[in-house]
């Protein structure tokens, strides 16, 4: 077999199943939860605490203080504030995967991409939970169960596919340049004022309401906020630009790896 | 267990041609505002080569067990890690048929703030088995580590020897086809040593490629069939482990009488 001088090839038995790539994306899911609650007082506890405290803090300043008046204005905040948490959670909590598992990325091969998609798996399952606390707060307040609620499942798919794109694009991306993290703290502090989160969508100005068509987190938060307590379906063109920005992340995020991914263990 | 002849006789590990460079990046920009400003002011970093494995060659056949020895930085763990899969190699023909369990470094796949029990799942996940086989090879994992009485205490308390027992336990336990050991036995006792040398040649008997690192000649000498000696990314001689062993330690020995004798 003669050996031709500047070619590349490569033959390696694969080495998992679908089956071995579910356990180990459930694995490191669980992994990643365990650490991050294990060492707090609290725990997940403590994670539901922060934005209940954020709530009443804003609530106050605008209810109280400013004297703005919105009707069931916490209940509003709220429904909003999850899918939002669930984002910036994911965004931020992806940047630093690789360097915090630097060892094994350098010492085992194995699909790395499963890192940065269990920490979107990891604050799906905050998010999950925090859902249901939300319907255990829809009893009290009262809020009626409706089955146009089914369709917060779509709107979720679609943030899901949003946030494995971004958390394949920012993990690496952190990875050659370390202020990724700083950057995007201060861009997703941003958009929290640009999306709908602590107001409604209905509180600005109908010119204005337009340009929330560009902003794809704005159709899910409203569109929470909108199923949740108004049974309705965010509009079908706000739809199909989330849904077709989510895509083009999740390709970007895919791409991007791919090409990345081979020289991880030479930039760690 | 199950394994057919097929399986056993497919194992390779085969290398022709394989070269390997590094890219040192000086200066590289690691913010993006350092990157944004070099982009402006037209910086260009400096990307300075080296070869850490040139033009190797090498095949691997089942039930052997092959060493490599040679200075620090001469491209052994790089040849390793290219084997396991880690490293893309720059250029040549690659083909590694089988399971690789890389044992590059002790409890690599470990998380600090998880427990033992816990631990054993991740690694073993990351290592490439399934729910299943950890779950059913998890009482002869903690065995074979003898950790029946730290496994539910966090990682981060662990001694080095600990580490190693249970990282070499669970990589053990991932039945592989080909094993691939760089250095981790340095920091165990001469027991965990012998058993480790023992597990290796059983699993060479049982038609497994064994792929070993140490700069400890007498392990070398007890363990391999045949080693590579490399020196700056080549592989200058190869052959039958006594001989060769004798070789590098005489020329070792030259080679610091010649430090010695210089004025």
């Amino acid at each position: 077999m003669a050996t031709e001088p500047d070619r590349l090839a490569i033959e390696r038995s694969e080495r998992s199943d679908s089956r071995q790539l579910a356990d180990l994306l459930g694995i490191l899911t669980v992994a990643q939860l365990k650490a991050r609650y294990r060492r707090s007082f609290l725990g997940f506890l403590w994670s539901l605490i922060m934005p209940l405290f954020q709530i009443v803090v804003i609530g106050f300043v605008f209810q109280g203080l400013l004297q703005h008046e919105i009707p069931n204005y916490t209940i509003q905040f709220l429904v909003a504030l999850l899918p939002w948490i669930f984002f910036s959670d994911t965004v931020l909590g992806s940047c630093p995967t690789f360097l915090k598992f630097r060892n094994v990325v350098k010492k085992i091969y194995f699909p790395r991409w499963a890192l940065p998609i269990s920490i979107v798996g990891s604050s799906l399952v905050h998010f999950l939970l925090s859902m249901m606390i939300l319907f255990v707060v829809f009893l009290v307040v009262p809020v009626d169960f409706h089955p146009i609620f089914f369709h917060l499942i779509p709107l979720t798919l679609i943030l899901i596919v949003m946030l494995c794109g971004m958390a394949l694009l920012f993990s690496m991306l952190h990875t050659y340049y370390q202020d990724t993290e700083y950057a995007l703290t201060a861009i997703v502090r941003m958009f929290f004022f640009v999306t709908p989160v602590m107001y409604p969508t209905s509180e600005i100005p109908e010119h204005y309401q337009y340009w929330f068509l560009f902003n794809p987190l704005a159709t899910i938060t409203e569109g929470f906020r909108g199923v949740l307590l108004r049974h309705e379906l965010p509009l079908p063109e706000h739809l199909a630009t989330a849904i077709i920005f989510s895509v083009l992340c999740l390709l970007a995020g895919i791409l991007v790896h791919r090409r990345m991914s081979p020289q991880l263990p030479e930039v760690l | 267990m199950a394994q057919s002849d097929a399986e056993t006789t497919g194992r390779i590990v085969d290398l022709q041609g394989v070269w390997k460079r590094y890219r040192r990046h000086h200066d590289r920009p690691a913010r993006i505002k350092d990157a944004l400003l070099a982009r402006v002011l037209g910086h260009v970093h400096e990307v300075e080569e080296t070869w850490a494995v040139r033009d190797l060659t090498m095949r691997v056949e089942p039930g052997e067990i092959v060493g490599l020895i040679g200075p620090n930085g001469c491209g052994k763990t790089t040849v390793l890690s290219v084997i396991a899969g880690v490293l893309e190699p720059t250029r040549g023909h690659l083909t590694v048929r089988g399971r690789v369990c890389p044992m590059l470094q002790a409890g690599a796949g470990f998380h600090p703030d998880l427990t033992g029990l816990e631990n054993i799942y991740l690694s073993g996940a990351i290592l490439g088995m399934d729910r299943r086989e950890i779950s059913y090879q998890f009482d002869s994992i903690v065995e074979w580590a003898e950790a029946e009485t730290w496994v539910d205490t966090p990682v981060r308390t662990y001694s080095s020897g600990m580490l190693m027992r249970l990282g070499f336990s669970v990589a053990i336990h991932m039945r592989p086809d080909i094993l691939i050991v760089d250095e981790i036995l340095a920091t165990g006792d001469e027991a965990f040593r012998s058993r480790v040398r023992r597990r290796l040649r059983r699993e060479a008997e049982d038609g497994k490629i064994v792929l070993f690192v140490s700069h400890y000649m007498e392990e070398i000498q007890m363990l391999c069939d045949r080693v590579i000696w490399m020196e700056s990314g080549i592989a200058i001689r190869r052959g039958p482990t006594a001989p060769l062993v004798e070789k590098y330690i005489a020329q070792g020995r030259a080679n610091e009488r010649e430090i010695e004798g210089r004025p």
